[in-house]
């Protein structure tokens, strides 16, 4: 397929290896920190996040629903919901910082360079747009093709996504397609300009699990030709192993473990992510007579207190608990955890990099 | 976990089979459930002469035995039609045509001609089948209290006084893990696991034989689906539960089914005990959903054969000919497109429908 054998930008060559420590980040993220309005309470919707992604790295952010997981992969962007505010932070891409940008600067980085799919195709599609206008003008403006040319490509990267007789559909409106066909859709447009960051929030959450596998499989090859990064969050521990190299997990509105894909897996180091992994049933091995469950339920970010967010349903807790609230340090290897078990957090002030 | 005997609480709660005085006592041998032929066509859209102009076949033709205390997993993708058969189940969707029969008694044939007789039988069978629902905020009403909405079923069933229904409401919440103190509070109260904990306890008031659990852990945050999965089993083996537990998480699936049954366009497309059919998919679709199916090992993950699927589900509306996964088979010959395979057992327990098994 062409728009899968056009070379790579010559920009984007020693990629794909996460431990590119010394190559420059394609994004750095510092202490990020983010909060909603509810009522008179102040949620704590992202308590400082800092990490570095590399150019053609693929990023899974795993977390469970008020992670925080979404509203930081959105706040990137600037894209806060009503009553959020970015407290805090910087995140530079390519040494720029776009938190302070205005609207119409972050307007040139959006779609060209940075690209983002929502798990509701109907928040960024346009109704009263068929497929063809809204898929081939972004394509015009920034490719500098022409009609024909955009439209082409548009067919053709329908049809990479698994719509069924693009040459039909792509003059479609979207309500004339079904919720998958809008989503493939919404992932064609979004790979369209061929974007050096995609941020991916949960884009196959709605699909059946065999239209998942042909996108997650389209994207993966997308990001390892063309050599693009991907941001992808989920809750979903399998597609993090089918398709990043590096996982962050959160846990109330902070990272609390970073590593490469096979040691998260292979020795998760927090307890949250250990539960986690354990809770999940294996497919092809021998099963429990009862799954390892975590107690309780993720708490309420507007009443956190002091002490470890994780404290109350940790089974290996000690008193140091309950005194610091742990941020995430590096440890081994390319790893980093934000708990005292792996980190003395009274001898020095912790620094808060993330990155490996 | 209490392993006090059963409480008094429960005591009053009349046999329903013998109550209901048709059902004979199940013998050895007797399925708990048998469905036969079941069928469900959703009529949209009429000529003018009243004639069905689209005729969307959800369920075409599904046949399911369930003993007593047993699993089944019902798997497939959106459309296919594992959710209208548990509604049929559960006489929530009327079927179009089938049977099933629960402890070998048709309920359906035997649905009484008034529309008066016909909720009063509905009424006897829903005390012996009840449903979990996905969404247990959508399925709770947000102005009832927890412990109304528990004993909803138990006043629709007229069953004890208001203060058994009381003190079973209360057993019912500390079967289920929630502090019966709590009844008093409102849906909008609790955690979604909490409130998947309520949906259970009401599904459990009147102390049906059957559950048919839609989903009942998708709407759950990923660190809380164990505990409901975990109450579920330890709930089945204290109760003698049988559960229909529909799904597409299929790690769930394997841990909790004793059998599976995979659905494909309104059809069973295989049938086996979920260690077969888990290590030993034999129809091509069973294999292509396994596949598709993410594992939580990246090194698995990495030298997994992978056998995507081209295209999308056809619509139910209009199903191929022949075998319906013959449009999306790799494997596909001129006879899968003529021909419809039957669910024939191909090793002892396993079905499969598909000619080249």
């Amino acid at each position: 397929m062409a728009l899968l054998t056009r070379p790579a930008r010559a920009t984007m060559v020693e990629a794909g290896t996460s431990a590119g420590a010394d190559s420059n980040p394609l994004l750095r993220v510092r202490d990020l920190e983010v909060t909603f309005k509810r009522g008179s309470a102040r949620v704590q919707a992202v308590r400082g996040v800092s990490f570095d992604l590399a150019v053609g790295e693929r990023l899974a952010v795993v977390g469970e629903s008020g992670s925080g997981k979404s509203v930081m992969s959105m706040a990137l962007m600037q894209m806060i919901a009503r009553g959020g505010t970015i407290e805090a932070g910087s995140v530079e891409l390519d040494g720029r910082d776009v938190l302070p940008m205005s609207s119409a600067e972050l307007q040139t980085i959006r779609g060209r360079e940075v690209a983002m799919v929502f798990q509701d195709p109907m928040t960024s599609l346009n109704p009263v747009m068929t497929v063809h206008a809204q898929m081939t003008r972004p394509m015009r403006q920034h490719l500098g093709l022409s009609e024909l040319e955009a439209r082409e490509r548009a067919i053709e990267l329908l049809g990479a996504t698994g719509i069924p007789d693009p040459h039909r559909n792509i003059d479609a409106y979207p309500h004339e397609l079904s919720g998958g066909m809008r989503q493939r859709v919404m992932i064609a447009m979004a790979i369209s300009c061929e974007p050096r960051l995609l941020i991916a929030d949960e884009p196959t959450t709605a699909l059946d699990v065999t239209i998942q596998a042909q996108i997650v499989a389209l994207l993966k090859r997308i990001s390892q030709e063309r050599s693009s990064s991907v941001i992808f969050v989920t809750h979903d521990m399998g597609l993090v192993a089918r398709f990043a190299d590096r996982v962050a997990v959160m846990y109330a509105g902070r990272i609390v473990e970073m590593a490469p894909v096979e040691e998260i897996f292979e020795a998760p180091k927090h307890p949250y992510t250990q539960g986690l992994l354990a809770s999940i049933p294996s497919i092809d091995g021998d099963l429990p007579e009862r799954l390892s469950q975590i107690p309780g339920a993720p708490p309420d970010l507007a009443t956190l207190g002091a002490g470890c967010s994780f404290l109350p349903r940790c089974g290996q807790a000690s008193e140091r608990c309950a005194e610091v609230d742990p941020t995430l340090v590096p440890i081994e290897g390319a790893r980093s955890v934000a708990c005292v078990l792996y980190a003395d957090y009274t001898a020095s002030p912790p620094t808060e990099g993330a990155r490996p | 976990m209490t392993t006090a005997p059963r409480t008094t609480a429960t005591d009053f709660l009349p046999p329903p089979s013998r109550e209901a005085g048709r059902i004979p006592a199940a013998g050895g041998n007797t399925p708990l459930l048998e469905v036969k032929g079941l069928k469900k066509h959703f009529i949209s859209g009429r000529s003018w002469f009243g004639g069905p102009t689209k005729r969307v076949r959800a369920v075409d033709g599904v046949d399911l035995t369930l003993k007593r205390g047993e699993t089944l997993g019902l798997v497939g993708e959106s459309g296919c039609g594992k959710t209208t058969t548990g509604r049929m189940l559960v006489q929530l969707d009327s079927p179009t045509e089938g049977r099933i029969l629960l402890d070998g008694v048709d309920y359906l044939s035997s649905l009484g001609i008034t529309a008066v007789r016909k909720q009063a039988d509905i009424k006897a069978y829903r005390r012996r089948v009840q449903m979990i629902f996905q969404d247990p905020m959508a399925s709770l009403d947000p102005k009832m209290s927890i412990g109304a909405s528990i004993a909803e079923p138990l006043t629709v069933q007229r069953i004890g006084s208001r203060e058994e229904r009381r003190a079973r409401v209360e057993e019912l919440m500390d079967q289920v893990g929630l502090d019966p103190t709590t009844a008093d509070r409102y849906p909008g109260q609790f955690s979604g696991g909490q409130r998947q904990r309520v949906g259970i306890a009401r599904a459990l008031a009147v102390g049906p034989d059957l559950v048919v659990a839609d989903e009942p852990t998708s709407a759950l945050d990923v660190s809380v689906r164990a505990q409901v999965v975990n109450l579920l089993r330890d709930l089945q083996s204290k109760l003698g539960l049988a559960y229909v537990f529909i799904s597409h998480d299929m790690s769930t699936v394997r841990f909790i089914s004793d059998r599976v049954a995979v659905m494909y366009l309104g059809l069973i497309m295989e049938e086996a005990p979920a260690d077969d059919l888990f290590a030993n998919p034999q129809h091509p679709y069973t294999r292509a959903l396994l596949s598709a199916i993410p594992v939580p090992d990246p090194k698995l993950e990495a030298k997994r054969e992978s056998f995507l699927l081209e295209g999308d589900l056809p619509s139910p509306e209009n199903p191929p000919p022949g075998c319906r996964f013959n449009t999306r088979c790799p494997l596909a010959t001129d006879r899968c497109r003529e021909e419809v395979p039957v669910l024939e057992e191909k090793a002892p327990g396993h079905r499969v429908a598909c000619h080249l098994v």
